[in-house]
């Protein structure tokens, strides 16, 4: 279902894992217009999970791996559209992501329980304007 | 800054997720009330029992 990537130190410890897959969203229609988008469901790159050791956080490790998960959604680019890189994280690492330039969706899957996953985006040719700025 | 390298899961390099793990200590959580240690703690040991018995399949 994902493919899984594992960030290892020079000393050969795996410090982070990552596992991508195949996405789509959903965006509500003032989403769609400021992005000039005309479709309602868009294709996407998703961050299915990403974790970093306990002992090793705090050293930009998370933020190296997305960095990696934007390079493999460009390169999927050359092939197949993706305009989002998309996650679903909990409400204690949302302000994470949005230093990374996340934005949660307005649209959001039907939520059971009180603490279920935030839907998050990022939109990639946003982000790789930031960067080159 | 730590040099990476970077590799996709595989039967060879499988050895490497053994000691890994991303479940918080008590330290790393006292901003937090039972509740959301609780909750947080399910989830990051769901993490953890992704890459050692899951990311592989």
């Amino acid at each position: 279902m994902s493919r899984t990537y594992l960030f290892v130190d020079e000393d050969g410890k795996l410090l982070a894992y990552l596992s991508l897959c195949n996405d789509a969203i959903r965006l509500e229609f003032e989403e769609r217009d400021n992005m000039s988008l005309p479709y309602a469901t868009i294709p996407a790159m998703k961050v299915a999970r990403l974790a970093v050791d306990i002992t090793k956080r705090g050293m930009g490790t998370g933020y190296y791996a997305l960095q990696f998960a934007v390079y493999v959604a460009q390169a999927v680019r050359d092939y197949s559209g993706v305009v989002f890189l998309t996650l679903d994280c909990y409400g204690h690492r949302v302000s994470y992501y949005e230093r990374f330039v996340f934005r949660r969706n307005l649209y959001q899957p039907v939520l059971l329980d009180y603490d279920s996953p935030v839907s998050m985006r990022l939109w990639i040719d946003e982000y790789l304007a930031g960067q080159s700025q | 800054m730590t040099d990476y390298e970077i590799l996709r899961l595989s039967e060879e390099n499988k050895y490497l997720t053994g000691g890994f793990t991303c479940v918080e200590t008590d330290s790393m959580l006292t901003e937090y009330t039972s509740k959301e240690r609780r909750r947080i703690r399910r989830h990051s040991k769901d993490m953890d029992n992704f890459l050692h018995s899951e990311a592989f399949d």
